[in-house]
Order: C-alpha cells, then sequence, then structure tokens
C-alpha cells in the first residue's frame, strides 16, 4: 500500500515536471504571421522595425502584441494590429497541475496564440477624386497631404 | 519524496504571492515613449470604428487584462489602467482594437489599444 502511494505520488511528479511549458514545448515561443497586400510589394515594419515587402511570412514573438505597418508610395499607410491571446495548450498544464508549466509559459510567450494568422491589406490611392472644373484647372482632392506641401491658396465655394 | 512535495508547495505558494494580484499591463515592443502627460490630462478613448480626425502618430499598442491573480478586472477598471498607461507614454488618445470579455480561461476583460500621439 505504502508502495503504490510512492508510486503514484513519484509518477505524478514525473509528469507534472515533463508538462513543465507545455505550450512551448508544442508549439514553440514564436508564430508566423502571413502578410500580404494588394498590390504587392509594398514595405512592412513590424514594431517600428523594417521587415520586408509583401507577401511575407512575419515571425513574431508569441508574448507580445504587435502592430504591423504596411506602406506604399502612391497609397494610404495601413496599421494592422496582431494580438496575442491564451493558447488551448494552456489546458495541458492546468489538467495536469502543472503550475510551474504555467508559469514557464507565461514568461517565454509559448502561453499564447497571436490572431489574426493572415494579414492582408487592400491599400486604397492617396488620391480620391480628379475632376476638371471649366477654366481648365485640375481639381485632385487626396485624404493625407505630404508634410512637405505648402499652402498657397483657399479655394472659395461658387455658392 | 516528502520534501519535495513541501518544495514543490513552497514554490507554488512563493508564484502565488509574487504574482501581482492587479491588471496587468503590457506594451508592444518598439514604442516609442514621448514626455509623461499629467496625471489630469484627459486622455480621449476613441472604438474601433471612429476614424481619427488630424494628423497623428501610433506610438504603440496598450494591452490590459489578467496578471493571471487579478481580483478587479471589470470594464472599467481595465479601460483605466489602459488610459493610465497611455498618459505614462505621453499619447494624446487610445484606440480600441480589442476587447475580449471575461471567459473560461479569465474572469477579466482584456482590453488592446492603439496609443496615439497627435502632431
Amino acid at each position: 500500500m505504502k508502495y503504490s502511494s510512492l508510486h503514484l505520488i513519484l509518477s505524478l511528479a514525473i509528469a507534472s515536471v515533463l508538462l513543465w511549458g507545455c505550450a512551448t514545448i508544442m508549439h514553440g515561443t514564436s508564430q508566423k504571421i502571413g502578410i500580404s497586400s494588394s498590390p504587392t510589394g509594398a514595405k512592412v515594419s513590424v514594431d517600428n522595425i523594417a521587415y520586408g515587402n509583401t507577401p511575407l511570412f512575419a515571425d513574431l514573438k508569441r508574448g507580445d502584441d504587435h502592430i504591423v505597418t504596411i506602406e506604399l508610395e502612391g497609397f494610404q499607410k495601413v496599421q494592422l494590429t496582431v494580438t496575442k491571446s491564451a493558447s488551448g495548450w494552456v489546458w495541458g498544464n492546468i489538467i495536469f497541475g502543472g503550475i510551474i508549466g504555467l508559469a514557464v509559459d507565461a514568461i517565454t510567450g509559448g502561453l499564447y496564440d497571436l490572431s489574426p494568422e493572415q494579414l492582408n491589406a487592400e491599400l486604397k490611392k492617396q488620391s480620391i477624386g480628379a475632376t476638371i472644373k471649366k477654366d481648365g484647372i485640375y481639381l485632385v482632392t487626396v485624404l493625407h497631404p505630404e508634410p512637405s506641401w505648402k499652402k498657397i491658396s483657399v479655394l472659395k465655394s461658387e455658392n | 519524496m516528502i520534501r519535495s512535495l513541501i518544495l514543490y508547495f513552497l514554490v507554488l505558494t512563493s508564484l502565488l504571492f509574487l504574482c501581482s494580484c492587479g491588471v496587468a499591463v503590457s506594451l508592444s515592443p518598439g514604442t516609442i515613449p514621448r514626455t509623461p502627460k499629467p496625471s489630469d490630462y484627459a486622455i480621449k478613448v476613441y472604438q474601433k470604428t471612429d476614424t481619427i480626425q488630424g494628423k497623428y502618430t501610433t506610438i504603440g499598442l496598450i494591452g490590459a487584462g489578467d496578471s493571471g491573480f487579478t481580483l478587479s478586472c471589470s470594464y472599467e477598471t481595465v479601460l483605466n489602467k489602459t488610459i493610465e498607461k497611455a498618459r505614462e507614454i505621453g499619447a494624446d488618445a487610445i484606440q480600441i482594437v480589442k476587447v475580449d470579455s471575461p471567459n473560461i480561461i479569465s474572469s477579466c476583460y482584456e482590453i488592446k489599444a492603439l496609443a496615439i500621439a497627435f502632431e
């Protein structure tokens, strides 16, 4: 009797040691996120660090939230977020009593899944309208004027 | 064996004591903090669908939610922690991009918000 109790305790101890950091072991501390844009070839930066041009796969740390910026000349800049949430592997630690494993997963980031797994940006052209006035002046409307542009005049309504 | 169990229990108890009971607040890597705002500075709160008027820069992404042993984490508490962090990093406004309601894993609300600085 005494032997079997000891055996059970030993087995449980070994199991909890083996399951420490269940999620970290199962899916690692980083996750691949696909980033694409239409049109392609846009510059991608993640958390203010240049990453490459679309389409690409970014290997992002599971333990952090991330800001993905997609830029292409002549198009509006797009900013997307990739956020972390608890991974299903967390149950591996909870069920088998691996509280330490849970802490290990939380520290390494293995506890989390990043979502969405795929980002796709539909880039919109900066110019949103162009019309020709009677006197031959082109009127182009842009959403985000370039900082280098200078104000030279103010258009007044004809009404 | 009993010694190992006692050790396991002690480590577990220490972990529980070491873990904060408050809301956990995190910042995305690459956040560029600015001069902190005073504690009474009114931070504007935009929802996901709101259009932000004027020129602005996103300085980071704030995450606030369960620290593991959080006792008070209503939506208001978590939002206030997010606003507090925004002031700390010198933001003028936040735009909430994600809200997670309490679920089977956590009894806390979780908010993700972009920290915005107007130019």
